[in-house]
This record gives structure tokens, C-alpha cells and sequence, in this order.
């Protein structure tokens, strides 16, 4: 009779260990998991808002270019040329203007407040 | 026999119980698979909000049914100069025009011309701003064009109406 009490026990505490292992394993294979599939969609979003905003410096680029026409002005070609380059080669004008589109709000001199 | 049996029945209660937990702790690491695959599917389709308002806010430099100055001559658009007497609340109503009852969970603008400080909002703006979108622009008043900044703050759906 003691020793089935014995194996009883120990059946129990094998059934036990044998539970809490699935279920850690479980859970860490979920979180590796959610892991991996939330950071390759984090970086798609991170590229896509990236070509946005270059996209966004590029056109303010083209109006400030297109202002110069319209005041009667006329645009360097060699100078746009090498602009365009500088444009082809890193995805953006450089420090024209604006160095994040998205801002939070202005405060009341019209400044634009950064996210933080 | 006795102690058999004793056993047996032992072995059914323990199984039963081990089943018993165990059972509703893969109900639950189901439905936690099934909610992050949800979870994955809804992120993999979402389109930024930045995205969304740009696209969106693209029309407002760029087409003469918004504030794009056209010459009425040639008929040939300017993308990126606006008219500044097209910069009004009742062009912007043509242009971007909101459900007048639930437009509020659209996504909606307040549109700020910085050096002429000439304000107009779409007709469910609440100032419940999201983020805002600076545009290099020209303003072509008469016939003269200076540079300006167009402010487009974007508001995103918004849960309730907010009392006035």
C-alpha cells in the first residue's frame, strides 16, 4: 500500500513537470513567434514612411526649383543636374528642408513641434 | 484483483485531472496562437496613418478642384502654388468633403498657411490632431508668388463627436 502511495506521488509530479514543460515551451515558442513576425512588419512600415518622407523632400525640392521659373528666374542646369545626382545617390535632397515631415503640432510662433 | 483495481481507478482520476488542466491550458495557447496570427494579418494590411493623410493631402497642392493655381489660358496646372483666393472653407468643402453624421471617424484636416496666417478646416475637424504635414508651397496672390509653408494637421477617426 506504501508503495503505490510511492508511485502515485511520483506519477503525479511526472505528470506536473511534463505539464509546466509544454506549457513554457508553449509559451516561449509564441512569444519567438510574435517576435519575429511583428519586427518584419515593423521594418516594412519603418521603409515605407522612410520613402515617404524622401518622397516628401524630393517634392518640396521640385516647387522651391519650380519657384525660381516662376519669378521670372531661370534654373542652373549643371547645378540641377547635380542636385539630381545627390538625389539619385541617397534617396533625398539632403538638408533642403525639413528633416521629419510629421510633426506633432506648432507652437504659437508657428514652430513645429517634434515628436519625442 | 483489489489492489489492481485500486490502481486502475487511481490511474483514471489522475489522468482525468491531468487532462482537465491540461486541456484548458491548450484552449488558452490556441487561442493565444489564433489572436497573434490575427494580430499579425491586421499589422501586415494596416497602412500608416502618414501615409494615408499624404496620399490624401497630395490633392490639396496638386489639383485646381482644390487650391492648385491653374492658368486659365492654357488650361496648364501648377502643382505646389496655391490660389490664394481659392483658399477658402467653401473650396475645401468641393475638394475634401466629409459625411456631415459620422464624417468625424474619417480622417479629417486643418489646413494653415504659415506667413498668411490664413486658417480653413474640413467639416468634421475637431483639433484632435494625429500629426501634422509641412508642405514647401507658392502663393500666387495676384500676380505676384511668395513662398510659404502649408501646415496640414491631420486629425484620424475619432471616437465621438466633441460638444462645441
Amino acid at each position: 500500500m506504501i508503495k503505490n502511495k510511492k508511485i502515485g506521488k511520483k506519477a503525479m509530479m511526472d505528470d506536473m513537470f511534463d505539464f509546466l514543460f509544454t506549457v513554457f515551451a508553449a509559451f516561449f515558442v509564441l512569444m519567438f513567434i510574435g517576435t519575429v513576425l511583428s519586427s518584419s512588419v515593423n521594418n516594412n512600415e519603418e521603409q515605407v514612411l522612410d520613402h515617404l518622407k524622401k518622397t516628401q523632400e524630393v517634392n518640396d525640392y521640385l516647387v522651391l526649383e519650380r519657384g525660381i521659373v516662376l519669378k521670372g528666374g531661370t534654373i542652373d542646369p549643371n547645378k540641377l543636374e547635380n542636385q539630381m545626382d545627390y538625389i539619385r545617390k541617397r534617396g533625398n535632397p539632403g538638408d533642403l528642408y525639413a528633416d521629419n515631415p510629421w510633426i506633432l503640432g506648432t507652437d504659437k510662433s508657428g514652430n513645429p513641434i517634434q515628436f519625442e | 484483483m483489489k489492489i489492481m483495481n485500486k490502481k486502475a481507478q487511481f490511474e483514471i482520476a489522475r489522468k482525468s485531472i491531468y487532462w482537465m488542466i491540461a486541456g484548458f491550458m491548450i484552449v488558452i495557447i490556441i487561442l493565444a496562437f489564433a489572436i497573434l496570427i490575427a494580430d499579425y494579418r491586421s499589422k501586415l494590411t494596416r497602412v500608416p496613418l502618414e501615409m494615408n493623410a499624404e496620399f490624401i493631402s497630395m490633392r490639396f497642392t496638386n489639383i485646381p478642384e482644390c487650391f492648385a493655381y491653374m492658368d486659365q489660358d492654357t488650361g496648364r496646372v501648377y502643382p505646389g502654388v496655391i490660389e490664394i483666393s481659392k483658399f477658402t472653407n467653401d473650396q475645401l468643402n468641393k475638394c475634401y468633403l466629409t459625411e456631415e453624421e459620422k464624417g468625424y471617424k474619417d480622417i479629417n484636416f486643418g489646413l494653415w498657411l504659415k506667413n498668411k496666417d490664413l486658417k480653413i478646416n474640413t467639416n468634421n475637424y475637431y483639433n484632435v490632431d494625429k500629426l501634422t504635414l509641412v508642405k514647401t508651397v507658392f502663393v500666387k496672390e495676384g500676380d505676384s508668388f511668395t513662398k510659404d509653408q502649408l501646415f496640414i494637421f491631420v486629425q484620424e477617426k475619432i471616437g465621438a463627436r466633441p460638444k462645441k
